[in-house]
């Protein structure tokens, strides 16, 4: 994954635990600058073991590890110029999920090692939708869900998402969440 | 003849305007809609738009089915767009898309038709912006992650030369008077073993402060060409004792009388943080090989790095080899970094100061390693040419000259180290005067002659490097040889002075003291 990965797990971690909890993980896990650089493409195992390594630190397991990181990625992102391509995604969580493939074909173009999974919106009602999420990468799906979690953040939405598994699909292939929203009310 | 409905038309221009034959808009696609909500139905079109381009002509009839006809540029700010003109009942469909300047209002992806290349365009501009951004960002964290190593650097070099230079202190006045003890009758044979055993280790003791000053890049010790193996044979107990009692440490030497131009005691301080690191990845015990050879610098594989020198056509390697745990890729890769260390207990500092001592010789270092095979060090020197071994003519100390009675002043702050060399010094015929502090020494300058100025450096009050100035502006071939364990910056210095190192070999000032009185005609009549 690239390195803008890496720069956000070690901004959530110094965020939650602080500097030392950060230096902890980078003499665990033998990380140092040279993988922080955020347009460089990184093999996943170092990703993998800076994850793990958060979670452990943070005392949670990979999988609310990742659906948290997934939240403060959005976050993060919002920060930096990268909020502009979400701007420029959409302006509301289902533009934003149709033009997800879109963004990710300039992120490839721009950086060609990278690999991105490929969304598809199915089945959009009032408040809730489906989307597909194929990926050549495994057990990502909290990521992903922690994702769209914070999306419905970013647009003032209260929500859930809920992973189903092969409904109306054979393949096994792609994941599918139902995502189910309505519009935060703000007091008077 | 194509039929769209009024769905497919905004799905495909969305930012599209449809005028009727008087030119008033009559329908607006959604992203303009959206954009521009000062765009009412019933403006004229050229109230509100100008062409940008094109044909300078306000009939539309003209350019209906041109493609590319229409580029529309908005007035008081509004978006650019183009597109084709189309005829349709009652009048024009202007089929138009945004075309993105950059310093227009917000669009997104709604803004845009599917397959539209502006969108895909202007997406790739974010990206990279963002990812311009990133560099920036990292460049920054890099430039200040370098100077905090930088500073901590400067901090440990300075601290390192601090203690080395308090240590070889205490160090020369337990050399001297080890000395001073080994020249005294001792009949107990057990004592004098206990004196030698004193006057060893302080030189043992004397080698780790070496590595401290090459740390703090305080060079105390000069380049001279010396032969590997002999040198390496010397310190066999040390590398020995630095291998502990489990380790079986094997020499394969085989440079034969092969010569470098190196600081011999950085060498054996770098073999020596070799074997340590050997010793540790081997806690059980094992064999760790140390061996020389020469190489051709044609054979060396991967080639001499840059920094190596260019000239040399043979290298002499030293290396070391272990049987320990071996190190993986992402340990080996930063392996060199200063104060990384996987040991607990690790400084990170010893594999830095053997690159940094083997580059500053002119050669390198590699590292190779299996995990759970070993690891092989390899210092690389490059051999001096025959003609290039010549002794360095200011540490000459062969001096034919028969003994006389040599006015030396000797200044030192340091009162047991002081009485300790005088002492030896008188004892080899020298007439000593000494002083406390470089005012005590003015004073004996002023009132007296003297044949060889011997003064420490860092001295409480006036240092021995303005005393020494002064002295030579008053006497201009006065000798002077400095004595410190804290080399002091050479442009401070006058080309003819000596330096010494401590803790003092008292032979070698002597010898030194002769040398210099011989050279600048000092020496007086029987």
């Amino acid at each position: 994954m690239y390195g803008m990965i890496h720069r956000a797990i070690r901004d959530m971690v110094k965020t939650r635990a602080g500097a030392a909890a950060w230096q902890d993980i980078e003499a665990q896990t033998a990380a140092g600058p040279a993988e922080m650089i955020g347009v460089l493409v990184y093999d996943d195992a170092i990703t993998m073991k800076l994850l793990s390594a958060a979670a452990q630190r943070l005392n949670l397991s990979l999988s609310d590890l990742l659906e948290q990181f997934g939240r403060h990625w959005i976050e993060y992102t919002e920060q930096k110029q990268f909020g502009r391509i979400l701007d420029l995604a959409g302006s509301d969580l289902v533009a934003v999920l149709q033009n997800l493939d879109r963004l990710h074909a300039a992120v490839l173009a721009a950086m060609p090692n990278a690999r991105a999974p490929s969304f598809t919106v199915t089945q959009v009602q009032e408040n809730t939708l489906i989307l597909q999420y194929r990926s050549q990468r495994q057990g990502l799906e909290p990521l992903i869900k922690g994702l769209l979690l914070g999306l419905l953040n970013r647009f003032q939405l209260y929500g859930e998402v809920q992973q189903i598994q092969g409904e109306d699909n054979d393949s096994g292939d792609v994941v599918q969440f139902r995502i189910s929203h309505r519009q935060r009310e703000f007091a008077q | 003849m194509v039929c769209l409905s009024q769905q497919q038309i905004d799905i495909l221009f969305p930012a599209h305007i449809a005028v009727n034959r008087a030119l008033e808009i009559t329908a607006l696609g959604p992203s303009l809609r959206r954009r521009a909500p000062w765009l009412q139905h019933g403006d004229l079109l050229f109230d509100r738009f100008r062409m940008a381009t094109g044909p300078a002509t306000r009939d539309l009839a003209e350019l209906t089915d041109t493609a590319g006809a229409v580029v529309l540029a908005g007035l008081d700010g509004g978006p650019m767009l183009a597109g084709t003109v189309l005829q349709q009942p009652g009048g024009f469909l202007l089929t138009l898309n945004h075309m993105p300047t950059g310093n227009e209002f917000e669009l997104d992806c709604s803004d845009f038709a599917p397959g539209d290349m502006h969108l895909s365009n202007l997406m790739l501009i974010r990206v990279q912006n963002a990812l311009i951004e990133e560099s920036r960002d990292v460049a920054a964290e890099l430039a200040a992650e370098r100077q905090r190593v930088v500073d901590v650097i400067d901090r440990v070099g300075r601290m390192s030369g601090y203690l080395a230079h308090d240590l070889n202190n205490f160090l020369s006045v337990i050399s001297l008077n080890a000395k001073r003890l080994l020249r005294t009758e001792m009949r107990d044979d057990r004592q004098r073993h206990c004196v030698n055993v004193i006057a060893e280790t302080v030189e043992r003791c004397s080698d780790f402060t070496q590595g401290m000053m090459t740390l703090a890049n305080q060079r105390s010790d000069s380049r001279l060409p010396f032969a590997i193996d002999a040198a390496i044979e010397d310190a066999t107990a040390l590398f020995r004792s630095a291998c502990g009692v489990r380790i079986t440490l094997q020499l394969t030497l085989q440079t034969g009388n092969a010569t470098v131009n190196a600081a011999a005691n950085g060498l054996i301080n770098s073999i020596i943080n070799l074997l340590i690191n050997a010793r540790q990845a081997m806690p059980s015990g094992g064999t760790i090989t140390l061996s020389t050879q020469v190489v051709s610098a044609g054979t060396i594989s991967p080639p001499r790095p840059q920094s190596a020198s260019e000239f040399a056509s043979e290298f002499v390697v030293v290396t070391i080899a272990d049987e320990g745990s071996g190190m993986p890729p992402e340990v080996l890769n930063r392996a060199f970094d200063l104060f990384y260390s996987t040991k607990p207990e690790g400084t990170g500092v010893g594999l830095a100061s053997v690159r940094d001592y083997a580059e500053q010789m002119d050669g390198w270092v590699s590292l190779t390693s299996t995990p759970g095979v070993g690891t092989i060090a390899r210092i690389y020197l490059p051999v001096v040419a025959q003609q290039q071994r010549v002794k360095h003519p200011r540490m000459s100390v062969t001096v034919d000259v028969p003994p006389q009675q040599l006015r030396v002043l000797v200044v030192d702050d340091e009162e047991h180290a002081l009485e300790a060399l005088s002492e030896f010094l008188e004892d080899e015929n020298l007439a000593v005067t000494t002083a406390r502090s470089a005012n005590e020494a003015r004073e004996h300058l002023m009132n007296g002659v003297f044949d060889v100025l011997v003064t420490d450096v860092i001295m409480q009050g006036e240092d021995g490097i303005d005393l020494s100035h002064w002295a030579t502006s008053r006497q201009h071939d006065l000798p002077v040889i400095l004595m410190s364990g804290f080399v002091p910056d050479a442009a401070k210095l006058q080309a003819e002075w000596l330096f010494v190192r401590k803790p003092i070999d008292p032979d070698l000032l002597c010898q030194m003291i002769r040398s210099a009185a011989s050279e600048g005609g000092q020496e007086t009549g029987p």
